[in-house]
Formats: C-alpha cells, structure tokens, sequence
C-alpha cells in the first residue's frame, strides 16, 4: 500500500464531503456547493450526490464516484493484488465515459476528474441523472411499464451506438480482451482461488467444478470466427442502468470496458442473473431477443447471429458463476469483512446447473 | 464422543429460529437483509448436515463408474478429491469426450444435490 491510499484510507466521510466541496468550488468559480451527501450503492466505488448552485442562479445536479479505499478493491482487481486485471482506475473510466458521451452516447456528462495524488484519490464528478437504479423496482413497478416495453429494442440501439465508437477516440488505458483473453482470465481467477482454498486455508481443500470444466471445452470447441474488434461495456445489464418511465436515460458502471468483440454485450445482457426471476423475459427480465438484435441492426450494428448470442450468453453464466466463488473468496481471504459475501459462494451451484442446461441446448 | 442433547440439528435450528422470529421483527435497513441472510446460512448447513452424507456417497459412486477406480483415500472427502481432481483434468484434457453423455449425467446428479443443500428453492433446478 503506497502513501496515498493510507491517506486516502484515513478520510471520514466529513473530510470528504469538505475536500468535495472546496474541489468542485474551485471548478465552478463563485458556485456555492450543498447537499453533500453519500449514497448507499456499490460496495466497491463510494458514489455521493451533491449540488452546485452557480452564481447566475442556475443549479446543478451533480455525482462524485470513488475508490473508498479502505477494504482494497471489492472488485476481481482485488484478487492477489491485482495481477490479472482489465478493470479501470476512476482517471481511465472518466476519459472513457467522455469519448462515449462526445460521441453522442446514452452517458453522463463528466465535469471534472482528479488525480490520484489528490486527498481524495482517484475520482471524477458527473451529471446526476435523475431516475430508477434499482433492478426489481424497474422490472416491477407500474411506473417502468412502458419502458420495460419498449427496453430491449432500446439496449440494441444503445450497444450499436458504442460499439461504434471510433476506436482512436477510447482512452489507451483500455485493454484488449477478445475471447481468448476472457476465457484465460476466468480460468485463471478459478484456479487461483481454489488454489488459495487448498493452500491457505484450515479447510486445505480445492473446489472442484465438472460443469465449469465442461463449459470451458464447450467454448474452446465452439468459438465464434474473429469478430472486428470495438468498445465492450463489459457489464451492460439492468442495474447499471437509469432508466425513466421513458426507457433508459444513461448507462452507468463502465469500469470493467474493454476492447473486444461487441456480442459480448448483446450475451451478457441474456444471462439468467440479470432477470431477477422473469424468466419470460430472456433479455435482463424486460425484453426479447428478436427486440435486441433487431434494434441493434437497426441502429447500424452488424447482423447478429443468435448462435454467437448464446455462445456468449455460455460464456457469461461462467463468468458469473466464477464470480460467486470469488464473491466468498473475499471475506474468507480477509480481502474485505462482510459475512453476507459467504453465502454467494453457495450460488456457484446454480450457474452449473444452467451451463450444462445452456451447452446441451446447443449440441 | 457423543454429544448430549441439543444436537448440532437442533442448536441451529434454534438459532434459525430465533433470528427469524424474535430478531427479524426488530429490525430496519440493511439489517433486515443481513439477518435474512444470516439465516438462510443457518437453514443451508442444516440441510447439509441432514443430506450431504447421501450426497456424497452418491457422488462417489458416480466417479467410481466413470473412472473405472476406486480411491485408495481413508476418508470420503479425501477419496472426493482425489477422484474429482481426476474427473476435471480429463474433461479439460479432453479424454472424457467419449463418455460425454455420461460425464454430464452425473454432473447433472451431483449438482442437483448440491443445489437442493445450497438452494433448494432455485427455479432452475430440473423438475
């Protein structure tokens, strides 16, 4: 641990709504900065809401996203400090949330980001898009009943737009990850936690997974021809969305971007997880397959091939089944203190269960 | 040595209950979630207590079959390991292709096991 994140460990929640402050009065000169606040959300990124009331009387709605840094990382990044990652630090995801948003995306605007030698560490400040965050509430309640209509179409409109992105716009932090690189890390982040279940801990013994183990052949043996390479979300699904009785008002959460082949967004949004009980609906429990392709083709994405869908909707259900065992992994290391985290390991199961459904289906 | 009465079953469903009935009324915000959780782990060690030791004898027997050995582990779990380990170098290796059938039929087995410990309530489990 380097200096900074010590000093950025020891900040209290009144430091940094101080540091806040001062920081975003100095952005907007003459601006007075009020309500505060810190919002309850992800565990692995502080996110705190605050207004700005500029001199000439208008106000703006304003969010600061940070590390909190006082658990590491409760994201992969934190596995063995790191030594596999392809997720971004705050200063990389505010340049690409900028390019996205020049490039007319569905985003919000950034204001300003700083550095991590500052207080603070490594955050940056954007719009505040006013709207529902929260999954079941807009898979369920009658507000959202008109958006979740028309959402699938939507999401293929939306991925066309990014995967568009002209490629020498996106930050150079970004890391290519076409398949192959993606099946390499999960494999690895399987073996390494089981590796540390078997050698450091009481119980000394590995997990053994027959159904990852199948699932990972199944997609050595199946990979879709080489894809042109583009900007990936890499976690576009219901929950990383701010969606209004509308339809969807920005796409949020793009530390884990990536360049890669664009399916892998269309897939992961397919995947069982993200429906949160309506099966009905195979696309994040509010649409249907023929919406997402055809709103993707419309919207000048290539032809979509529902077989490459579902190889990365495989794909996706082994990713996050890997990432239930990684979910228990954390408090069992120490990597953070949170005993509701033990029970995730306990869901692997059921992504087994899925994936064997999932490769049948398809031989 | 045999313990005196509660058993182990019975201490954790005490708990379980207890949470449940006396804690969970009394709590908001995020504990209300915690202590959900906290006895939906209670509810799942007791199931495997209750069913994990069929589930394991059958899980060996599976390997056994498809492995064409047995173990020469002293206990279960180690003898689980052993053929596990076994089990998942040869699916990735690729020398299992022939049996798929098999290798995916207890697979199939083990899981449904293993989730109806872990979740039994899970609406992808096979009817």
């Amino acid at each position: 641990m380097n200096d900074d994140q010590v000093a950025n460990q020891m900040l209290d929640d009144a430091q940094v709504a101080a540091l806040l402050a001062e920081e975003a009065s100095q952005h907007f000169p003459g601006a007075k900065v009020e309500n505060v606040e810190k919002m309850s959300g992800g565990a692995s990124r502080e996110t705190w809401s605050f207004d700005v009331l500029q001199p000439e009387g208008n106000r703006l709605g304003l969010i600061l996203r940070r590390d909190p840094g006082n658990t590491g990382s409760t994201g992969e990044e934190g596995w063995r400090g790191g030594k596999t990652t392809y997720s971004l630090d705050r200063t990389t995801e505010a340049q690409l949330q900028r390019a996205v948003y020049e490039a007319g995306g569905l985003v919000a605007k950034v204001h300003f980001a700083i550095p991590k030698d500052h207080a603070l560490g490594d955050c940056y400040v954007m719009d505040r898009i006013e709207g529902e965050v929260l999954a079941p509430r807009i898979l369920r309640d009658d507000a959202y009943a008109d958006a979740r209509k028309t959402m699938a179409y939507q999401c293929g409109e939306i991925l066309a737009g990014l995967h568009a992105v002209d490629a020498a716009a996106l930050p150079s932090g970004l890391v290519q990850m076409q398949v192959q690189e993606l099946l390499a890390y999960y494999r690895e982040l399987m073996d390494g936690v089981s590796d540390f279940y078997r050698d450091e801990t009481a119980v000394a013994r590995p997990e053994y997974h027959p159904a990852f183990e199948l699932t990972f052949r199944w997609l050595q043996q199946n990979m879709p021809k080489d894809a042109p390479a583009g900007l990936v979300h890499g976690d576009f699904r219901n929950g990383n969305f701010v969606v209004g009785p509308e339809g969807i008002r920005a796409v949020l959460d793009w530390e884990i971007a990536h360049v890669g082949d664009g399916m892998e967004d269309l897939g992961w949004l397919c995947v069982r997880a993200w429906r949160f009980g309506q099966h009905q609906n195979p696309v994040g429990g509010f649409g249907q397959r023929v919406d997402l392709f055809a709103g993707y083709e419309n919207a000048g994405g290539r032809k979509v091939d529902p077989k490459v869908i579902h190889y990365w909707e495989v794909l996706g259900t082994l990713k996050w089944g890997i990432i239930c065992m990684f979910q228990a992994y954390k408090p069992i290391s120490g990597l953070v203190d949170s005993f509701e985290h033990l029970a995730i390991g306990r869901r692997a199961c059921e992504n087994e269960i899925d994936l064997l459904k999932l490769i049948e289906e398809s031989s | 040595m045999p313990q005196d009465r509660a058993s182990a079953e019975e201490l954790l469903a005490g708990v379980e209950g207890f949470l449940r009935k006396d804690v969970l009324p009394q709590l908001s915000g995020a504990s209300i979630y915690k202590c959900r959780v906290a006895a939906n782990m209670l509810s799942i060690v007791q199931r495997e207590l209750a069913q994990g030791g069929a589930a394991d004898k059958a899980e060996l027997e599976g390997l056994q079959n498809l492995l064409a050995r047995e173990s020469d582990k002293d206990d279960i779990q180690a003898s689980l390991d052993d053929l596990n380990a076994e089990f998942c170098v040869k699916i990735r290796s690729g020398e299992l292709d022939q049996q798929r059938e098999a290798v995916i039929a207890h697979t199939r087995r083990t899981l449904i096991d293993k989730v109806g410990i872990a979740n039994p309530r899970y609406a992808g489990l096979p009817k």
